[in-house]
């Protein structure tokens, strides 16, 4: 997010390479566009609105067979980010974007476990917050509707 | 455009180089830029992206990540400038333009007032001050950077990692909620607006906003 056209280039220069400090701001309206995106929303709020650091969404419904589910949301002044779906039947899956030794800084960390190795290149390639938000709810709406994980982590939906 | 440019495109079939067939569904990375282009108006555009930078940067750049014109981008900028949402710094013969910190600190105090009294507020101070008092003597470390540094944090995805953000994010949020405090007290004196002049502002008010 620094030089013109070249995202993340120099950045680092005096400071920690690492995912960077929680943007409550960002936090705020990544909550906001999900309420106006997602009737299944129960509940959106910040964990403490004096110390936040996660953004935690309550959904009414889950992937498959799981009636609950949950996205923690965390996102960083520099455009850092990591959304984890969790639902009630233990399964979870990740997409996140930060450096992360031997993997893309795009990642997906797949279900059932989101484990934190091996990840999968990330089919989210915008990166701008609205734009983000917006896959990640396309991408949680395309799994819920076919009641399934496959294909969660691609760009394009099959036919 | 808008993409990240470090790293190959993995998972990406780029279809840009051939016309689409108009029947041919998006990819969810076109799909939502489709959305969000037809669902906002470019002064939206223009302002959700800046609350969102804190390096500074150019307007073609803005425009760019705004998918607005570069002349858009500079007529909404100078509003926001004058409404002091952003703040400019000449480098050269560019401008360039970031979120203002008065704007990053009233945004802030606005919705922490809002949600929590002052005496919450001032409770969440003392426990996060604890809490950085607590890093420093567990690891042995003065602040995050050095805490980076001596124990070579390089996974965010790992324990230390997770430490690390969570420490620098502690100091912020620290700063903002004591201008948080500062403001409501100047708030809830009544001589911002120049009324309740016999008010000292120095007692326990409970709502400020």
């Amino acid at each position: 997010m620094s030089g013109d056209g070249r995202p993340d280039e120099g950045e680092a220069s005096e400071r920690v390479e690492g995912f960077g400090p929680i943007d409550p701001t960002a936090l705020r309206r990544f909550r906001d566009l999900f309420l106006d995106l997602e009737p299944l929303v129960e509940t959106a709020a910040l964990d403490d609105p004096v110390n936040p650091q996660t953004l935690a969404i309550e959904l009414t419904d889950g992937v498959g067979t799981a009636t609950g589910a949950r996205l923690d949301i965390r996102w960083s002044l520099s455009g850092n980010y990591a959304v984890h779906y969790s639902d009630e039947t233990g399964r979870n899956f990740r997409f996140d974007r930060h450096p992360k030794p031997d993997a893309p800084r795009r990642h997906f960390h797949p279900p059932p476990d989101a484990s934190s190795r091996p990840v999968e290149p990330s089919c989210v390639a915008v990166t701008e917050l609205q734009l983000v938000a917006r896959a990640v709810h396309h991408r949680w709406r395309y799994a819920y509707e076919h009641g399934t994980f496959e294909e969660i982590n691609t760009a394009e939906n099959p036919p | 455009m808008d993409r990240d440019g470090e790293e190959p495109r993995g998972a990406l079939p780029d279809g840009g180089a051939e016309r689409r067939d108009e029947s041919e569904p998006l990819d969810v990375n076109e799909a939502v830029e489709a959305d969000w282009v037809a669902e906002t108006t470019p002064f939206e555009r223009i302002y959700d992206v800046v609350r969102g930078t804190y390096e500074p940067q150019s307007a073609d750049r803005i425009a760019d990540r705004a998918r607005v014109s570069p002349t858009t981008a500079r007529k909404h900028l100078r509003t926001l400038v004058d409404a002091g949402e952003v703040s400019t710094r000449q480098d050269g013969q560019a401008t360039r333009y970031r979120r203002s910190e008065t704007a990053i600190v009233t945004d802030h105090a606005q919705s922490l007032l809002a949600e929590r009294t002052p005496a919450e507020i001032a409770s969440g101070v003392a426990e996060m001050k604890g809490k950085i008092r607590e890093w420093r003597e567990e690891y042995g470390v003065d602040s995050p950077e050095e805490f980076a540094r001596e124990l070579e944090v390089s996974d965010a995805d790992s324990d230390r990692g997770a430490v690390l953000t969570e420490w620098q994010t502690t100091r912020r949020n620290l700063a903002l909620a004591e201008a948080a405090l500062a403001i409501g007290a100047a708030s809830d004196s009544g001589h911002l607006t120049g009324e309740g002049g016999d008010r000292d502002g120095d007692e326990d008010a409970s709502a400020v906003v």
